[in-house]
C-alpha cells in the first residue's frame, strides 16, 4: 500500500508560523520572569536587612515602594516625598497626620493591604527602584524580590531608638539625602541626649519600674520600648524573650504583672478614644490588679507606643513625655506643646503638627488630673 | 473516682502559677474567706492573685472543658459520626465572625463575647433552618454545617482584610483561645447557659443510646426523634456558644476527651456523658496549667490542645480497635 504524503496548505504554513511566533514569545516571557534577582550592572552596595538577608541595593534610587510606614514616614522627613511611587494601605487610613505630611499621599497607589499580600502586577508598573519592606511579615520580602527581580529590604526600629536612627541613616543614604538624614540624626541625638541628661540624676534603683500594655491587650507587652528608659524608667519585661524572632513583644499573664507590682503602668493610647480596648479607666477599676502600686497611686497613664511601628517625631515627643511622668519634677517645666510643635517642624517642616495630633487622640489630656 | 479527678487537677492547677504561693500560703488565703480574723495581715496581692485571678480561670476551665467535651460526646452520638467535634454546625465560624465584628467594627460598645454568642447561635439556626426541608436529616445537618462554617469562615477573611493591624492582634488573639484575661463576670455571663446545656444533656444521655439506633427503632421505643435531636442540639449550641464567647476558639476537647472515654468504659452514652464532662474539665485544667506555666509566655490554649489532642487522636486511630459509637 502506498501511504499518501501529506502536503501542506497556505493555511497549515500561516497556522504553523503563528503558533511556533506564539511559543516564542511565551518561552521568551517565562525566561525573563524566571530570571528573577536583580541585573548586575545596577547593584551598587550589598546591606544586611532585619531578617538577614543581604540586598544589593542600586546607587542612586529615584523610585521607592514603601510597604512599611515607619520607613515611609521617613521617606517625607528626609525630604523624599516626591521619590515615594507606592505605599501600603496603613497611613492613609489609620494615621490623622500623615496626609499632612505628604499631601500627595492620597492619590498615591496602594498596593500591600492588610493581609500583608502585595499587588505585584502593580508594583512592576510603578517600576521602583527599591522596595522596603516590613520584617514582620517574613515571608514577603524573599518572595517579592524573586517574583519582581525588584531589591526589597526589609528593615525597622523594633522599639529601640538606634535602629531607627540607622534605619535613617540607610534610607537617607540610598535617596541621596544623607546630609538631611545626619542632621535628623544629630537632632534625635540631642534631644534624647537632654532626656538622658537629666533623667540620670535619678539613681537608678529609684528609677520607676513601668509596665507597658499594648496592641489592645492587658497582657501584650514590648520587651523592648526603649524611650522608657532614656526618659528614665524600668521596663519591668525587659529580662523576657521576645516571642517572635523579629518583633520584641510578648504575652503574659495578670498574675505575672501583679508579681511585677509596677509604679507605673503605660497603656497604649495611639488610638482614637473611641477605639481604645484597653483604657487607664479599665485598669483603675479591675479588680485583679487594685494591689498593684501602680493602680494604689494611680499612676495608670496612656502613651503613644507604637503605630505601625514608629514615627521618628511622635517617639522624641514620647521621649519627653514619658520623662514628664516618671520624674515630674525635674521636667516641670517641659513644655509638650511647644515641644511638639518644634518637633515636627524640625522633622517634617509643618506647623503645629503636636497640636494637629492632640486633636485626634487628645494626648494634651494625658497628664491632666 | 471519675468525678475525683477534676477535683484533684483544681487543687493542684490552683498551686500554678507566676506568682510564687507555697500550698502552706494558699490555704492560710483560702481559710482567710472564712474567718478574716484568723489570717491577719495576709498581702492583699496573694487574696487577689487567688480569688481575683486563679479562682475565676480555673472555674471557667473546669465550666468550658465539660461544656466542650460533652457536647462533642452529644453531637457524636446524634450523628453516629466518631469525627464530629462540637463545632460542626457551624458555631465556632459563626462566634468567630461575631467577635471580629465586635472587635474591629463596633468597638467597645458591643463586648465580643456577646456578639460572639449572638453570632454563633445565628449560625447554627441558619443551619436549622437551611437543613430542615430535607429528607435525610442528620446528613443534610452535617452537610449544612459544613457549608454555614465556610460561609461565616469567608466573612472573617473579609472583615480581617479590612481590619487595621492593632483590631487583628486582637482579633487573632482571641480566635487562638485563652483563658488569661477569665474574670467573674464572664464566669457569671456563660455559666448559666453551659450548666444549663450540660444538664439537659447529662439527663438526655439514654435517650441519645436510642437515638444511636434507626429512626423507626427508636419511634418504635416511643422516641420523638425530631423532637430529640432538635432538643440536644439545641443544648449544645447554647452550651458551646456561651463557652466559645468567652474563651474564644478552644478546639480537639469535644473530640479527643469522648474517645477516650469509650475507650474505658465503652459506648454506653448514660456513663460517657458525665464522664465526659470530668474528663474534659479535668484536660482543660491540665492544658491551662502547663499554658501557663510552661515558659514566660503564655501559650495560647487552643494551640496547647491541639499540639496535646492531634498526636492523641492519631494514636487512638492508629491503635484502638473497638467500636467507636
Amino acid at each position: 500500500m502506498i501511504w499518501k504524503i501529506p502536503t501542506t496548505t497556505r493555511a497549515h504554513s500561516i497556522g504553523r508560523v503563528f503558533l511556533l511566533a506564539l511559543l516564542a514569545i511565551f518561552s521568551s516571557v517565562l525566561l525573563k520572569a524566571a530570571r528573577g534577582g536583580i541585573p548586575e550592572e545596577k547593584a551598587s552596595f550589598k546591606v544586611r536587612d532585619d531578617l538577614g538577608r543581604e540586598v544589593s541595593i542600586p546607587q542612586r534610587v529615584a523610585r521607592v515602594i514603601s510597604l512599611q510606614p515607619e520607613a515611609s514616614r521617613i521617606l517625607v522627613a528626609l525630604g523624599c516625598a516626591d521619590n515615594l511611587v507606592g505605599f501600603d494601605y496603613f497611613l492613609n487610613k489609620y494615621d490623622p497626620l500623615f496626609p499632612r505630611l505628604c499631601p500627595r499621599s492620597q492619590n498615591l497607589p496602594v498596593v500591600a493591604y492588610p493581609d500583608a499580600s502585595v499587588n505585584l502586577e502593580h508594583v512592576i508598573r510603578l517600576n521602583p527602584d527599591l522596595i522596603i519592606a516590613s520584617p514582620y511579615d517574613t515571608h514577603v520580602p524573599d518572595s517579592l524580590q524573586q517574583k519582581t527581580g525588584i531589591p526589597v529590604v526589609a528593615v525597622s526600629s523594633l522599639g529601640r531608638v538606634e535602629k531607627l536612627l540607622e534605619e535613617i541613616r540607610l534610607i537617607g543614604r540610598v535617596m541621596g539625602r544623607s546630609e538631611r538624614a545626619a542632621e535628623l540624626i544629630a537632632f534625635f541625638q540631642e534631644t534624647t541626649a537632654r532626656v538622658s541628661r537629666a533623667a540620670g540624676a535619678v539613681a537608678p534603683e529609684h528609677r520607676p519600674r513601668v509596665y507597658l500594655c499594648f496592641w489592645s491587650s492587658l497582657v501584650r507587652t514590648p520587651v523592648i520600648y526603649e524611650p522608657v528608659t532614656i526618659a528614665g524608667g524600668r521596663n519591668v519585661a525587659q529580662d523576657l524573650a521576645g516571642n517572635h524572632s523579629v518583633s520584641d513583644r510578648t504575652v503574659v499573664s495578670v498574675e505575672q504583672v501583679v508579681r511585677w507590682d509596677p509604679d507605673i503602668i503605660l497603656v497604649h493610647g495611639n488610638y482614637s478614644p473611641s477605639q481604645r480596648a484597653v483604657t487607664v479607666d479599665d485598669v483603675l477599676g479591675d479588680k485583679r490588679l487594685r494591689s498593684i502600686k501602680a493602680v494604689r497611686d494611680k499612676r495608670v497613664f496612656y502613651t503613644f507606643g507604637f503605630w505601625s511601628w514608629w514615627d521618628p517625631a511622635e517617639v522624641l515627643i514620647e521621649t519627653l513625655y514619658l520623662a514628664k511622668v516618671f520624674h515630674p519634677a525635674l521636667f516641670q517645666n517641659l513644655d509638650l506643646v511647644k515641644e511638639g510643635n518644634a518637633i515636627y517642624k524640625k522633622v517634617y517642616g509643618i506647623e503645629h503638627g503636636y497640636s494637629i495630633l492632640c486633636q485626634s487622640i487628645q494626648c494634651d489630656e494625658w497628664l491632666k488630673d | 473516682m471519675a468525678f475525683a479527678l477534676p477535683v484533684v487537677v483544681f487543687i493542684i492547677s490552683l498551686n500554678i502559677g507566676s506568682y510564687p504561693i507555697s500550698p502552706r500560703m494558699l490555704f492560710k488565703v483560702i481559710l482567710s474567706v472564712f474567718s478574716p480574723s484568723s489570717q491577719p495581715g495576709l498581702p492583699a496581692a496573694l487574696k487577689d492573685i487567688v480569688f481575683q485571678i486563679r479562682l475565676p480561670r480555673l472555674l471557667l476551665a473546669v465550666a468550658v472543658g465539660a461544656t466542650l467535651s460533652v457536647s462533642g460526646a452529644s453531637l457524636q452520638a446524634l450523628f453516629k459520626n466518631p469525627l464530629v467535634n462540637e463545632y460542626i454546625l457551624g458555631i465556632s465560624s459563626g462566634s468567630a465572625f461575631g467577635a471580629a465584628v465586635s472587635l474591629v467594627f463596633l468597638g467597645k460598645g458591643f463586648p465580643p463575647q456577646i456578639v460572639a454568642f449572638v453570632f454563633g447561635i445565628a449560625a447554627v439556626l441558619a443551619v436549622l433552618i437551611i437543613a430542615r426541608t430535607s429528607g435525610s436529616h442528620i446528613v443534610a445537618l452535617l452537610l449544612t454545617g459544613i457549608i454555614v462554617s465556610a460561609f461565616f469562615s469567608a466573612l472573617l477573611a473579609l472583615v480581617e482584610f479590612f481590619a487595621s493591624p492593632y483590631a487583628l492582634q486582637a482579633l487573632f488573639y482571641w480566635l487562638m483561645g485563652n483563658m488569661s484575661l477569665a474574670t467573674w463576670r464572664d464566669l457569671a455571663l456563660s455559666t448559666p447557659l453551659m450548666a444549663v446545656g450540660v444538664i439537659l444533656l447529662i439527663m438526655l444521655r439514654w435517650r441519645m443510646n436510642v437515638l444511636s439506633m434507626s429512626d423507626q427503632e427508636a419511634k418504635a421505643m416511643g422516641i420523638s426523634v425530631r423532637r430529640e435531636k432538635i432538643l440536644i442540639i439545641v443544648a449544645c449550641t447554647l452550651a458551646t456558644a456561651a463557652a466559645t464567647a468567652v474563651t474564644g476558639i478552644i478546639g480537639w476537647i469535644g473530640l479527643v476527651v469522648p474517645h477516650l472515654v469509650r475507650m474505658v468504659v465503652g459506648v454506653d452514652n448514660r456513663r460517657v456523658i458525665p464522664l465526659s464532662a470530668s474528663l474534659g474539665a479535668s484536660f482543660l485544667l491540665a492544658a491551662d496549667a502547663l499554658a501557663r506555666s510552661l515558659a514566660s509566655f503564655e501559650i495560647p490554649l487552643g494551640i496547647f490542645t491541639s499540639l496535646i489532642g492531634i498526636p492523641f487522636f492519631l494514636f487512638l486511630l492508629k491503635k484502638s480497635r473497638r467500636v467507636w459509637l
